[in-house]
């Protein structure tokens, strides 16, 4: 009896728990797929791709068919009094779709993310060696336009987490770099003008 | 009151030592056998056991009305009859049970063709398979986490793999890169392991739930589906937790906070040395001056005074 009022309570807090984290998957997921296609459509010198959150979708399925378990097995605990064949039956059933449901996320995770990396590669990326950028966050990799930028010091200084305000900070960067270098170019030009005149005037003058 | 203490203590000793040992009991090892094996296995026990070559070979015939050196020469070549299999398995398995030797209960399977016992080995089991090098190295043998204290085992190797893994990154990116600060390491391996740890307690807790609610409905539970259940959930909170980080910048604000702390404890520190350079200083200024002031008044014989 004991051990049926634990598996009650346990069935009803798993039920909750997995409807809290569904929920939070839900509203967690869109946002960072947003995120993830907006960095593959904004033509960035350098994005970030985060291999991790492509496990969501299918830990989502799981969390459904974890819902369904404790809720159903909530529904029998209190109905049948002692453990059955017929119990049995329903913890075979239900174990076949978790092991199906497990190997979903892993397959899943597996098809969406070559689904970016071709998207990504599509659009002239090629990705940094995983040494060169973001080397403790595993799930993360680095996709640019221009491979030396893996090896820059101040991208470096900036990609650190992976987070998506990093690869807009590093175009900010390398605009304000263009900008810079524009500005010398025509400082020189400027200071070249001079030198040009000044040896046009002392020519004239002899 | 000392002998009541030690008495007290030696009584809890034996209660964690007994602890300790049903836990590791809680672990089962599930065995797959074929003919071949099973007979080797039935072999090595009648040898543990002190019989003779005769013995063993009257006994097996005995039981299975075969004889022992032709079934072993045809099972060897892998090419021993299915209804042979199912007699020697079923016999041989019945027998090896007697007493809860090795095992307590069994399940004959037929698989393409071929016979396989299935069981639940004990420590008997255990020190035949490993002790006898056919069986060591040709048997299945599932180790199974079964109960609780299995599943957080589990949950604490998946957690120190973790701890270990994000740490030994996280050093050597320090190590080897001028861009990432101890500010970065700091705030990067803390909110991992935080991440870390409520991760593997949500999946612990996840697998725990699932266990009871299998063994109250069936009276039994699959071993391999609270460890399904468990590895999801952890994915799940990981995610959910990766993803929330990334949302408010929690790392980002740390390493930002930690900065910030370094740069005023920077700017006391190099107030506290200008304060003390300049006192010293000042000091030395005065000293100088005043003992200028007593040689020139030492000289002139007059009081000379620059200040009151």
């Amino acid at each position: 009896m004991e051990l049926k009022n634990k598996a009650i309570t346990a069935s009803v807090g798993l039920a909750i728990f997995a409807l809290l984290l569904m929920a939070l998957m839900l509203w967690l997921y869109p946002l960072q797929l947003e995120n993830q296609l907006e960095a593959i459509h904004s033509g960035r010198q350098l994005i970030v791709i985060s291999g991790s959150d492509a496990y969501a979708p299918g830990v989502i399925v799981f969390l459904v068919v974890l819902l369904l378990f404790s809720i159903k097995s909530a529904f029998y605990l209190v109905q049948h009094q002692q453990p059955s064949v017929k119990g049995q039956k329903f913890v075979k059933a239900f174990s076949v779709t978790f092991v199906i449901s497990l190997a979903l996320v892993f397959l899943g995770n597996y098809l969406i993310n070559s689904y970016f990396e071709s998207k990504v590669s599509k659009r002239g990326y090629q990705p940094c060696p995983a040494s060169a950028l973001l080397f403790a966050r595993v799930t993360y990799s680095v996709w640019t336009l221009n491979p030396s930028l893996c090896y820059d010091a101040d991208v470096r200084r900036i990609v650190q987490r992976g987070g998506w305000d990093e690869s807009k900070q590093v175009e900010q960067m390398l605009q304000r770099r263009e900008k810079q270098q524009e500005a010398r170019r025509q400082f020189l030009q400027q200071e070249e003008q001079i030198k040009q005149q000044r040896l046009q005037r002392a020519a004239g003058s002899h | 009151m000392t002998a009541y203490l030690a008495q007290q203590q030696a009584q809890r000793i034996k209660f964690e030592q007994q602890l300790e040992k049903d836990l590791t009991e809680s672990q089962s090892d599930i065995y797959v056998l074929n003919a071949r094996e099973l007979t080797e296995f039935w072999l090595t026990v009648q040898r543990h056991e002190g019989k003779s070559q005769q013995q063993i070979d009257t006994g097996y015939k005995a039981l299975t009305g075969l004889d022992l050196a032709q079934q072993l020469l045809v099972s060897g070549r892998d090419y021993g009859a299915a209804a042979n299999d199912l007699a020697v398995v079923a016999v041989l398995g019945a027998d090896l049970k007697r007493g809860s030797r090795f095992f307590e209960t069994y399940r004959t399977v037929t698989q393409n063709g071929r016979t396989y016992i299935i069981f639940k080995g004990n420590h008997r089991a255990r020190l035949i398979i490993k002790g006898t090098r056919y069986l060591a190295t040709n048997t299945v043998m599932l180790k199974m986490a079964i109960g609780s204290e299995g599943l957080k085992k589990s949950a604490k190797t998946g957690f120190l793999v973790s701890v270990v893994f994000s740490t030994t990154l996280h050093s050597i990116q320090w190590l080897f890169e001028d861009e990432y600060r101890w500010t970065n390491w700091l705030a990067g391996v803390s909110t991992d392991l935080v991440k870390i740890a409520i991760a593997s307690t949500a999946g612990y807790l996840a697998s725990i739930g699932t266990a009871a609610i299998m063994t109250a409905i069936a009276g039994a539970t699959i071993a391999v589906v609270p460890l399904a259940v468990g590895v999801a959930v952890c994915i799940g909170v990981g995610f959910a937790l990766n993803a929330i980080d990334n949302h408010f910048q929690i790392t980002q604000s740390l390493i930002r906070h930690l900065e910030h702390k370094e740069r005023e404890v920077k700017r006391a520190a190099s107030e506290g040395i200008y304060y003390i350079i300049r006192s010293a200083t000042e000091s030395v200024k005065r000293q100088l001056v005043r003992s200028a002031i007593r040689k020139l008044n030492d000289l002139t014989k007059l009081p000379f005074q620059l200040w009151n």
